[in-house]
């Protein structure tokens, strides 16, 4: 008796996620064990799926999802809007007849069967000589370009559950379990870019001025606005790029080894299966993509970019900042002045990673030492001096 | 929901059905298929969208509550043969549905209760029970932090909390008993 109930409260403990990877990996164990326990635990399971469910539907606002619904089936007169000057009939009488279209700016949510691919993410890619496990390397460059105030942002979701951000542009992105990317904040320049090791679902906010790419190890995913999926794990053969909808190109990760020797194009249903072995790639169509379906996903109620919050595993990066930038960023995000002279120091350039658990003395310890620099505190702040 | 003789579903009927059947039926979906609330909440609107499309085909007796399950299991199964990541899921669910989904009554567990029958039985806890209860399923809080903020043992709250759940599900008890339920753990599917 007492054992049913213990294996009861670890059950409740696994679906709460409370318990640790060797916890878990007994209670899946002695699930999958017997029929007799799948069912004992699929009880259990059901009523506390019903609980959470139940929180989450909660916070569906009626009103919201009438006005999505009303835009998707409603009636825009395109052709006719400049020169109607009679008074239109209020849209929440009869919605119109034959003449029913859907609004140019939808954004299609295909179903369609998605394709796991594996892209292999080396994070170097975006500082050519760093790979994520070097640390701190000081760089005296003298007169480099001016950057803006970027801030490099790395999440890795080692949850076991997907994981669903949104970016500052209006991006969605569902991360697999096991799966990192990294991008910078904001998104400097004319591009969007985002690199990637194991599986991610990409639904684009359309930006026609900056295309967004996907980077793994050896292949770079373009698109406008659109949806995709990538699957990149570093331990498989094999890179699949598939395309929902819109326009995907697909070709060598700049600055790393051409594994490409050419460009290609993605029209919706077809993928593109790169092997690493081969070092080829090649482009198939796959089952016909129901389009018919259009829902306008585009609604501003819902769409509220935030930074994604940092799990455990995510860093910060500076990449090739000068030091008042790396600074000024450190101030903001420690909430902690720190004082130093833009003159002594603003032709120190900084290349580095630190974990978010690191503390500001800590971080600071490492970028002085290494610029022969002398880091002192006093009151709340931390003074810098050469 | 029947329409009254000679009327067509025009958009204010439309209306009072979408707002109070909405939540009901992503309710259902979710706990009925196992998706999560967007994927629940996507084809939820489809299934509006065909029904919309359908909407003459409304007669002056019929339910509309049903017609309108049977379009969401159709969008359902629809979404499942697009979505061919997780295979052995798409196919038990594709087997056991061309065999049950023959009647044509609505029999299904009112999800419209839901939240007021979960409520109730929340409520209906012994203190110490609902207030562990709610602080982990509400307020996201981990054993340790309930144990830490009542000065209780986690194993204490372990335990009430298997005990809550006890409780409810025999409140709860005829929702649970749909007949076809997937869960998802992690990337596996446990049927």
């Amino acid at each position: 008796m007492s054992k049913r109930s213990k294996l009861e409260e670890l059950i409740i403990a696994y679906l709460s996620d409370e318990l640790d990877d060797d916890e878990e990996a007994f209670v899946i164990q002695w699930i999958n064990s017997s029929e007799e326990n799948k069912n004992s635990f699929r009880e259990i399971e059901k009523s506390f799926h019903l609980l959470s469910i139940n929180r989450e539907v909660e916070n569906i606002d009626i009103e919201v999802e009438w006005e999505k619904f009303r835009d998707t089936v409603s009636f825009k007169d395109q052709e006719n809007s400049e020169s109607e000057v009679d008074i239109q009939e209020p849209v929440s009488t009869e919605i119109g007849s034959n003449k029913r279209k859907f609004p140019s700016r939808i954004v299609f949510f295909v179903l369609a069967a998605s394709l796991i691919l594996f892209f292999g993410i080396r994070l170097g890619w975006f500082l050519n000589d760093i790979t994520p496990d070097v640390n701190v390397s000081g760089d005296a460059a003298e007169g480099k370009i001016d950057r803006p105030v970027l801030v490099f942002h790395h999440e890795k979701n080692e949850t076991g559950k997907d994981k669903e951000y949104s970016l500052g542009d209006g991006t969605k992105v569902v991360l697999s379990s096991n799966s990192e990317l990294s991008y910078l904040v904001p998104f400097p320049g004319d591009r969007r870019e985002i690199s990637l090791s194991g599986k991610a679902y990409f639904k684009i906010a359309k930006d026609t001025l900056r295309p967004f790419s996907v980077i793994s190890s050896y292949i770079s995913t373009t698109a406008v606005g659109t949806e995709f999926e990538v699957n990149a794990f570093e331990k498989s053969n094999e890179i699949i790029v598939r395309l929902m909808e819109g326009k995907v190109m697909v070709k060598s990760a700049p600055g790393a080894e051409k594994m490409l020797d050419r460009d290609f194009y993605l029209s919706p249903g077809e993928e593109l299966i790169f092997s690493k072995l081969k070092r080829s790639a090649k482009v198939k169509k796959v089952s016909p993509v129901s389009s018919n379906i259009a829902l306008n996903k585009v609604n501003s109620a819902e769409d509220k970019p935030e930074i994604p919050k940092f799990e455990k595993g995510s860093w910060y990066m500076f990449n090739n900042q000068s030091l008042p930038d790396v600074f000024k960023q450190l101030e903001v995000i420690f909430q902690t002045r720190i004082d130093y002279s833009e003159k002594e120091i603003s032709n120190i350039y900084f290349i580095g990673k630190f974990d978010k658990k690191d503390s500001l003395e800590v971080i600071l310890k490492r970028i002085t030492s290494i610029n022969n620099l002398k880091l002192t505190s006093n009151n709340n702040k931390y003074i810098i001096t050469k | 929901m029947t329409l009254p003789n000679d009327s067509k579903f025009t958009e204010p009927y439309f209306e009072a059905f979408f707002k109070e059947h909405f939540k009901a039926a992503c309710s259902y979906c979710q706990y009925k298929y196992g998706f999560d609330i967007d994927t629940a909440k996507e084809i939820v609107h489809i299934s509006f969208i065909r029904l919309w499309k359908k909407r003459d085909e409304i007669k002056a007796d019929l339910s509309i509550e049903g017609y309108f399950y049977k379009i969401l299991t159709n969008s359902t199964i629809d979404y499942l043969k697009h979505q061919r990541v997780k295979q052995k899921h798409e196919t038990y669910v594709l087997k056991n549905y061309s065999q049950n989904e023959q009647g044509s009554t609505f029999s299904e567990p009112d999800f419209k209760q839901l939240s007021t029958d979960i409520e109730n039985a929340v409520a209906e806890l012994p203190e110490m029970m609902g207030l562990i209860f709610r602080l982990n399923r509400y307020e996201g809080l981990k054993y340790r932090e309930i144990a830490k903020q009542l000065d209780i043992s986690v194993k204490t709250v372990e335990t009430q909390m298997s005990r809550a759940l006890a409780k409810l599900r025999i409140r709860l008890s005829h929702y649970l008993h749909l007949y076809f339920v997937i869960f998802w753990v992690g990337d596996k599917i446990i049927f």
